[in-house]
């Protein structure tokens, strides 16, 4: 790893003696070129002098989330310079989202393994993406999710044998057409008589009780069942 | 006849055994009465005196003797006393024909006194008796019938003879020709009567003057024959004048005078005189015939008879004539014709007029009353409408509407309060969070001075570092701590309306504490209503009241009171103490100028009262738009008093206001008005005064002249009419004025009644009997028919008409009064009804509304406090639990116990990290309310209590200015925030950066400088 300035966005200063502390032992590669412990203190360092890497909190002084527009703007500003978030918002998701869409290099939370000589290396040498072990594990755990829900649907199409023109049907009827507007899709040769017929054998199919059931509740249950995906819900191209 | 009435009343009296015990007695005594009627007056008293003190429970016995006693006096011409008789038959029976024979009677009475009007009124009430008793005329006993055939003789009779005297000779003729001869028969006291009143003329027609007068002596002498064979004396009496008037036998005459003064009818012997003397005159022996004329005269009772007087001045005043004496003449003529002038005509319809005003005058009444009845009900609904609106509308529904309303501006103050109290510790939680990185600073610290094992410098600058890192971590404990510990105890205001006075009453209960200091307590009554806290306002006056007597000497006096403003209700409390200086005064709220040391111990603790009450109101004002109006203030003279007071928001009043509708009903009046055409009328007035000259013959030629004119004005008219006037007609054809009269033709007939009076004045002056008797006939005869009120017919048939509209009017009235009900409830009540259910459907949406909006309050309100209470465990929790680390790790640190240092500072770590996460699920849970507000001419996206409380906490003057599109950027100048209002402040705009994902919202506080950066509203949420 060449050397490389560094300039470090933090406002606390126990936090900031802390993190100076890892650098000086860790990553002895870095040099520090200032610290800014709010934004006006920051936009004046780095017109004074461009660093290679910016250590940026995320809360500065009254905003916890005032990093995501300093990185957006350093980015505009300054596309070379890598960023990368420290922060101790370990459970606001949302935030990590926004900061990535921001342009940030990568995030690492204050926990756990805090920064490391890895971490910034991968940075350093042009990696994205680059997240420490709790941001991880949280990726893992929901790409996991996602995957499993698309395994289950087509378990489902399976399983209830689902052809087709049942699920066009299906996702017509969630999308609020009408049995006669559905008829006349392209592609579709049913007419309205068949179109309920259908309608009662996936009834029978979806729900194992002999209830009384409408096309909402029909639809829903197709949801739940991940035969149509809530995500998807789009009527065809024509 | 009547020995074969007493036969048939023997045999009633077998059949009819079970009658009252009186009554068969009672029956004869009264026949014996009336079979005496034309006998003998004095047994017919008798008799019927007998039966009435018989008859005590024999009710038409009673009538009956009344009738017969009434005769009596009728006879004797005691007119007053049988008139009451009469009255008193009527009011005590039923029996229709009794009534009818006292309705006769007065029939006959009434003619008698020549009250003509009152004599169709009479005979009308005959009528409807006759009528009734015609309805189930073959129910009547056989006594009855007798009675009833007497009844019905006696006035076909009575009303001839009344038409006779008006000169009404065909009705008279009318009257009693309907007579049923062969039914008279069976009542010769009647059938002698009819007889008479036949031969006595102007009844038989037929045939020429000749014939007519010998079939008059015919009647006259069957008559007589038949009352000698029966001893009737008084229709022998009868026969015998009208057979002297006849043959002027003077004899007769006379034989008729004896038999009356042996009878005893008053009025029979005057009129026997009046015979004689005509008889006398027509044998020219006046003196004779002035004599026996004097001699009628000289009882006063027959001035009750005016047509009698009447005609004996006539026949004076022609025999005075005749003997030359003209002024005696001429006076007796004057009272004649003022006797006609008061006797005049007949009055038929006058009485129908009458009669016709009288029920026109009921119908009016009852139109009256049935529109007082509509315009009651009318009234009545109209009330009874209002009423009804009142009460079902405004008070119910509104009134619940407006209660709930205030409950949920309750609920939401509530909630805006619990908002504000979880923002304070949604601030705590992210405090508590910010110590979170510290110990995972620590942590890593430690773990990495474990790896270094070393003592060396840079060793002990890491293990300075985490001694830095805890005492970090205490302070900040130390801080929330203090935070947890200020908030507690808070004020809580409960607002609602209450009546002043209730206030007053116990400000008043502390007269004695006053009166114990010497210091007179006075409180004035309100009716005032406000709304505000009770408790707090009660304590507000028990506090100006208490200083007002700290500050009050021996002698003075504390004044309570209130005054109600438009807006606000403004309660002072006044005293006449010491007062302060304008210094003081300006101060008196600032607790720092009152810690005075010159000043009394106990006049310091005046500023720490008035603290709490200026807190309160501050408390009011903030807590709502409604509390503008709250303010405390004071005036104060040094030496004469002070006068503290604060206003209040006005109460709920409910004001009730009645409106009372006069109502002005006015009537039409008819008119009638009668124009008569003027002529010249010189013949007539030369006439008049030739006579006045006593140039008679020459009257007559004046009145000859005149007649000439009449008929020339006649036969401008009728040009082919033969009916021409002569001074002297033959007396047996109908008088030409007279028929001209009938036949409508207009001529001045005044000026003819003038010339015939002036003729007749003159004839009888020039001893002209034929052409006197001919004048005078027409005279009397026109002025009769003229002096008949021509418009009444006119009136009567208007009258008529009105009364059938008017009955139709009442009867529409009537189905108006009954139509009102059916027609208020089909037009009106049934869509006020239908309104109403309409809008009661949506007050009882809104009052739903407001229901759900209770709820949604209470809910959210419940759900704040949950999560408040919550939170304040979370916290408690993490304080106490956690507190103790910091301090422990130090220790270890301090006394080298590495080994359980990093086992520790992990414990540390993960216990507040699961506490920490605990509170933050919970505040995850909240969601602002986002929608444009307007601050400081700026629109921002947000939460409209959180920024408010924002502005709130940051007081000064605020500068707002827009800032990237994205945000709004409020600085505040020479302003400096306590640490928690900053946390407090800082914790609201993360939550608006948070919420609309707008990352660059701070706040920042430097150089006495904050600046505010929120999330501009840019016209979509």
């Amino acid at each position: 790893m060449d050397n490389f300035k560094l300039i470090i966005v933090e406002d606390v200063p126990l936090e900031l003696k802390g993190t100076e502390g890892i650098i000086r032992n860790d990553i002895p590669e870095a040099e520090v070129i200032g610290t800014a412990e709010n934004e006006v203190e920051y936009w004046r360092l780095i017109k004074k002098q461009q660093p290679d890497l910016v250590l940026l909190d995320l809360g500065l002084g009254g905003s916890t989330t005032v990093g995501v527009e300093i990185c957006r703007q350093t980015k505009e500003m300054y596309p070379k310079v890598k960023i990368l978030i420290f922060t101790g918002e370990i459970l606001n998701e949302k935030l990590w989202v926004d900061v990535l869409d921001a342009g940030a290099d990568g995030i690492i939370l204050k926990s756990g393994e805090l920064l490391t000589r890895a971490d910034v290396r991968a940075v350093m040498e042009g990696k994205q993406l680059v997240f420490n072990e709790p941001i991880l594990e949280k990726i893992v755990e929901r790409f996991k999710h996602a995957v499993s829900s698309q395994l289950a649907r087509q378990e489902a199409l399976i399983d209830y044998e689902i052809d087709e023109y049942d699920e066009r049907f299906l996702r017509h009827l969630a999308l609020g057409y009408t049995k006669e507007q559905i008829t006349t899709l392209r592609g579709m040769p049913f007419g309205v008589k068949s179109l309920e017929k259908r309608q009662n054998e996936l009834v029978k199919k979806l729900f194992s009780s002999g209830e009384s059931v409408n096309a909402t509740r029909l639809v829903v249950r197709a949801l739940e069942l991940h035969i149509l995906d809530i995500d998807n819900l789009m009527p065809d191209m024509d | 006849m009547w020995q074969k009435l007493a036969l048939s009343f023997s045999l009633l009296l077998l059949i009819s055994a079970c009658s009252p015990s009186h009554k068969s007695a009672v029956d004869k005594l009264n026949t014996h009465s009336y079979a005496c009627h034309y006998r003998d007056v004095d047994s017919t008293e008798a008799y019927a005196r007998y039966a009435l003190e018989l008859a005590t429970d024999y009710a038409d016995g009673r009538a009956e003797a009344l009738n017969n006693l009434a005769f009596v006096n009728i006879v004797r011409m005691d007119y007053d006393a049988a008139w009451k008789l009469l009255d008193e038959a009527i009011s005590l029976t039923n029996n229709q024909v009794e009534l009818l024979v006292a309705g006769v009677q007065q029939m006959r009475l009434c003619q008698r006194r020549s009250k003509n009007r009152e004599f169709y009124e009479y005979r009308e009430k005959a009528m409807d008796a006759l009528k009734r008793i015609n309805e189930d005329r073959f129910q009547l006993t056989e006594r009855e019938q007798q009675r009833l055939l007497y009844a019905e003789s006696e006035m076909a009779i009575v009303t001839s003879t009344y038409y006779y005297y008006v000169g009404l000779e065909q009705q008279s003729v009318e009257a009693l020709l309907q007579l049923n001869t062969d039914e008279v028969r069976h009542d010769t006291a009647q059938y002698l009567n009819y007889l008479y009143n036949v031969g006595a003329g102007g009844i038989l027609s037929e045939g020429t003057p000749e014939q007519i007068h010998d079939d008059e002596i015919d009647f006259l002498n069957h008559c007589l024959t038949i009352a000698q064979r029966f001893d009737y004396p008084y229709f022998e009496a009868q026969a015998k004048e009208a057979l002297a008037e006849h043959t002027n036998d003077l004899t007769l005459a006379q034989e008729a005078l004896t038999l009356f003064q042996r009878y005893g009818d008053v009025y029979q012997i005057a009129g026997a005189y009046r015979t004689l003397a005509s008889c006398y005159h027509a044998l020219d022996d006046d003196y004779m015939a002035l004599e026996n004329l004097q001699l009628a005269l000289s009882d006063d009772r027959i001035h009750q008879a005016p047509d009698l007087v009447a005609s004996i001045r006539e026949q004076m005043s022609v025999a005075y004539s005749a003997i030359n004496d003209k002024p005696q003449s001429d006076y007796n003529r004057n009272i004649y014709i003022d006797l006609q002038e008061q006797t005049r005509q007949d009055r038929e319809l006058e009485a129908r007029a009458g009669l016709l005003d009288h029920a026109v005058n009921q119908l009016n009444w009852m139109i009256l009353a049935v529109i007082g009845a509509i315009i009651m009900l009318v009234f009545l609904l109209w009330l009874f409408n209002h009423m009804n609106r009142k009460q079902k509308e405004d008070h119910q529904l509104e009134d619940l509407i407006e209660q709930k309303n205030e409950e949920v501006a309750e609920a939401r103050l509530r909630v805006q309060k619990n908002e504000r109290r979880h923002l304070e510790q949604r601030a705590k939680v992210s405090m508590a969070t910010c110590i979170l990185p510290l110990i995972d600073r620590i942590l890593y610290t430690i773990d990495h001075l474990q790896s270094a094992n070393d003592r060396s410098e840079m060793a002990n600058g890491q293990l300075q570092y985490i001694r830095e890192l805890t005492d970090n971590i205490n302070e900040q404990n130390d801080l929330l701590t203090q935070w947890i510990k200020l908030r507690q105890g808070e004020l809580n205001l409960h607002i609602g309306s209450f009546p002043l006075q209730s206030l007053f009453d116990i400000v008043s209960r502390g007269k004695t504490s006053f009166a114990m200091k010497g210091v007179e307590l006075s409180v004035v009554p309100t009716d005032a209503t406000v709304k505000a806290d009770r408790v707090l306002t009660l304590f507000m006056l028990n506090t100006l009241a208490d200083n007002a007597r700290k500050f009050t000497d021996k002698g003075g006096s504390v004044t309570v009171s209130a005054a109600e403003e438009p807006d606000y209700v403004e309660i002072s409390v006044a005293d006449t103490g010491q007062g302060m200086t304008a210094d003081e005064l300006a101060h008196v709220f600032d607790h720092k100028a009152i810690v005075d040391d010159s000043k009394q111990k106990s006049q310091t603790s005046h500023g720490f009262g008035l603290m709490n009450c200026k807190g309160i109101i501050e408390k009011y004002r903030k807590m709502s738009q409604l509390f503008s109006v709250c303010l405390l203030s004071a005036e104060s003279e040094k030496g004469k008093g002070s006068r503290f007071f604060f206003r209040l928001p006005k109460g709920k009043l409910l004001a009730f206001g009645f409106w009372l509708l006069a109502f002005g009903q006015s009537l039409t009046a008819n008119g009638q008005s009668l124009t008569a055409e003027a002529m010249a009328h010189v013949f007539s007035d030369s006439a008049y005064f030739s006579n006045v000259n006593g140039t008679f013959e020459r009257t007559l030629q004046f009145a000859d002249s005149c007649c000439k004119y009449l008929n020339l004005q006649y036969q401008s008219q009728c040009p082919k009419g033969k009916l021409l006037m002569t001074i002297e007609g033959d007396g047996s054809n109908v008088p030409p004025e007279i028929q001209w009269l009938h036949d409508s033709v207009v001529v001045n007939y005044q000026i003819v009644l003038d010339i015939r009076n002036e003729s007749a004045v003159a004839a009888l002056a020039l001893h002209q009997w034929k052409l006197y008797a001919y004048n005078n006939k027409v005279y009397t005869q026109l002025f009769k028919e003229t002096s008949a009120d021509k418009t009444l017919e006119d009136y009567c048939r208007m009258m008529q008409q009105s009364q059938v509209n008017k009955r139709i009017a009442v009867i529409l009235l009537v189905l108006l009064l009954i139509l009102i009900v059916p027609a208020y409830y089909m037009l009106y009540y049934r869509h006020r009804l239908y309104e109403r259910f309409h809008r009661e459907l949506v007050q009882q949406t809104n009052l739903e509304m407001a229901d759900d909006e209770l709820r949604r309050a209470e809910l959210e309100n419940s759900n704040l406090h949950v999560a408040n209470a919550v939170l304040d465990n979370c916290l408690s929790t993490l304080k106490h639990e956690t507190m103790y680390y910091p301090s422990r790790i130090r220790q270890l640190i301090d006394t080298g116990e590495f080994a359980s240092l990093s086992e520790v500072t992990r414990y540390y770590r993960d216990l507040y990290s699961m506490l920490i996460m605990q509170a933050t699920n919970q505040v995850e849970r909240i969601h602002l309310h986002l929608r444009p507000v307007s601050l400081y001419g700026q629109t921002v996206l947000g939460d409209d209590n959180l920024l408010h409380y924002l502005f709130e906490l940051v007081k000064g003057h605020v500068t707002a200015e827009v800032k990237n599109q994205q945000y709004v950027q409020f600085v505040i100048e020479s302003q400096t925030l306590p640490e928690i209002d900053y946390y407090l402040c800082r914790q609201i705009v993360r939550d608006h950066g948070e919420a609309t994902n707008r990352r660059g919202c701070g706040i920042t506080m430097e150089d006495k400088c904050i600046k505010i950066i929120l999330p501009r509203y840019n016209g979509q949420l």
